[in-house]
């Protein structure tokens, strides 16, 4: 497996929605390939007889009952926000269609 | 005897000696005249404090709350209503919950208060607490070395007694290592045992709340405090909470602590081997039967962590996106307006989401996360197989003794091995604790013992009969005092 590109990095940061800096983009280009080398190791154990469980061992999760249950207090979460509009209960952000 | 700051001064409350608040206002005093180049509080909750205090003393029913005012220091990636949370991170940095987690809760309902909110590494990632946004915590025994992380300001505030007890948060040994390289006893519980609602979540599958103490005793209490399900966490489990402060009074003849030798091989500093071998012959003399274990997996498992660290995160923090909390850095368009306000994580946020955005991406996914969840399996089956022949599993805690600032922050591989001997039990969803075991060149290093799942009574009764045995052969006493400039 080859090390990454520069053009990697750039296209994993537009996937995460992450805005680099040239200098980030240079060192993670280096850096990510080393720490992908070194967790490359793993690739060297034996798991063709092992059944896979994403979570093995984890245990059953409780369910509760799909009822509603009291809350966060809406305009207190709203308050945290960066923008919201109190009034109407919502959080606002950019516009997202063009026309 | 063995100190044990935080039930004493509950006791001296209890009989009423002292005032909750004036041991409060005491140390909130010393809280403000902590050398600032230990950098371990980024918030003080004051008024808050003073008033849960005041609020304790007017109580006729408080003399019998476990922990009746003991002041807590508590990670700033648990979340309090009302005093600014930032994880450690400049998104965050004006962030004021609308609600306090599960574990301040419980701590206060048991009559401790919550004095202020500790330094740590960006959203707990990192081992040495240098990738803060609120700047570096340092090591109160040599201020040119780390104090361990990702908990790094948690484990300064117990060492140096600002407060006797601290909540800590651990995803791959972020309370044990700063423990051990602090000089302070950690422990990160089985996974689901305390409530992780309210913890600002880096990875799921992993991440648990922990307590940092003077003493086995106090984290025994605390643990206590804090342990029990949650209908608000999913994953927290049912299981019975053992009476842990009792387990800390038996003995450990015949115990069974196995020592997986073949993974203390390479790596690990001449000086911390001798004070863990030190320490099994304490364990041995009090009565311990000690075996040889073996942990196959073991040797993959900081790179099996580093796998799954990194995709949980990367999904995890995708939630920082400016809209519902924390910090917005305006876009024309909302992809833009996420790109620049997801550009003010720092280095080790990022490097960290794009590993973990390649590893979960269409072609890697089977080589790397599938991978990493098979030797996981692996991991923890090596660890079931070792406890049907040992009840705790002896290592160090780390490596090597609090390592020089700056030294590691170029090379992330070589700060990930900083946590090779603690990564495995938080793979395998199980608890252990580090316990202070000696001195290498001036700097504390730590015992770590582990335990089966739910197995807590089981590893704090084995770390409070080595605190006993081995007290006045070691400690505070054989190096002079912190330093603070």
């Amino acid at each position: 497996m080859s090390t990454l590109t520069r053009r990697d990095v750039e296209h994993l940061a537009s996937l995460a929605r992450l805005e680099l800096t040239d200098h980030e983009t240079e060192l993670f280009t280096r850096q990510l390939g080393d720490i992908l080398a070194f967790v490359r190791e793993i690739q060297a154990v034996e798991t063709s007889t092992l059944e896979l469980t994403l979570d093995a061992g984890a245990r059953a999760l409780g369910l509760r009952d799909d009822a509603v249950q009291p809350s966060l207090d809406r305009s207190e979460v709203l308050a945290a926000s960066p923008e919201a509009d109190t009034a109407s209960g919502l959080f606002k952000v950019p516009r997202v269609l063009n026309g | 005897m063995t100190t044990r700051p935080a039930l004493e001064l509950r006791d001296a409350i209890a009989r009423g000696d002292r005032a909750a608040a004036a041991v409060c206002l005491d140390t909130l005093d010393r809280i403000d005249a902590a050398p600032q180049a230990w950098n371990a509080i980024i918030t003080v909750a004051r008024e808050r404090a003073l008033a849960r205090a005041a609020a304790l003393d007017a109580r006729e029913d408080a003399r019998s709350l476990p922990l009746l005012g003991v002041p807590v220091a508590v990670k700033d990636n648990i979340c309090t209503r009302g005093i600014r949370t930032t994880a450690g991170s400049r998104l965050l940095d004006s962030y004021v919950p609308p609600y306090d987690a599960a574990v301040v809760e419980r701590l206060e309902a048991a009559g401790a208060v919550v004095v202020a909110k500790t330094n740590c590494d960006e959203f707990a990632m990192g081992s040495s607490t240098e990738h803060s946004a609120f700047g570096a915590a340092r090591n109160p025994w040599d201020l040119e070395r780390t104090a361990g992380g990702s908990s790094g300001g948690s484990a300064i505030a117990v060492a140096t007694r600002l407060v006797p007890l601290a909540l800590g948060s651990e995803t791959g040994g972020s309370v044990r290592q700063p423990a051990a390289l602090c000089g302070v006893v950690g422990l990160k519980p089985t996974y689901g045992r305390i409530s992780r609602y309210g913890l600002i979540a880096f990875a799921s599958s992993l991440d648990q709340v922990g307590a940092f103490g003077a003493s086995v005793s106090d984290v025994a209490a605390c643990l206590s405090v804090l342990a029990g399900p949650d209908p608000r966490d999913a994953t927290s489990a049912p299981a019975p909470v053992d009476d842990y402060l009792a387990a800390t009074t038996q003995d450990v003849g015949g115990l069974r602590v196995g020592v997986p030798r073949a993974i203390m091989v390479d790596g690990v500093d001449d000086g911390v081997r001798r004070a863990f071998e030190a320490a099994v012959d304490v364990l041995r003399s009090a009565g311990a039967v000690i075996e040889d274990v073996e942990l196959p997996h073991s040797r993959y498992a900081t790179a099996t962590y580093a796998v799954i660290v990194m995709a949980e995160a990367s999904s995890n923090l995708s939630r920082f996106d400016g809209v519902r909390y924390g910090t917005r850095v305006e876009g024309d368009t909302l992809a833009e307006m996420y790109a620049r306000t997801r550009a003010r994580f720092g280095q080790e946020v990022k490097r960290r989401i794009m590993l973990g955005t390649y590893v979960l991406s269409a072609g890697y996914y089977d080589a790397y996360y599938r991978k990493a969840q098979q030797v996981r399996a692996l991991i923890r089956r090596d660890f079931a197989r070792a406890f049907e022949r040992v009840d705790v599993i002896a290592t160090p805690t780390t490596p090597t003794p609090a390592f020089r600032l700056g030294a590691r922050l170029q090379d992330p591989v070589q700060m990930y091995l900083a946590d090779v001997f603690t990564v495995s039990a938080n793979l395998a969803g199980i608890p252990a604790i580090s316990v202070p075991c000696g001195w290498v060149e001036g700097l504390p290093v730590g015992l770590q013992l582990t335990g089966p799942a739910f197995g807590e009574a089981t590893i704090l009764r084995a770390a409070a009969a080595y605190e006993r045995k081995s007290e006045g052969t070691f400690g505070p006493s054989d190096h002079s005092d912190f330093r603070t400039r």
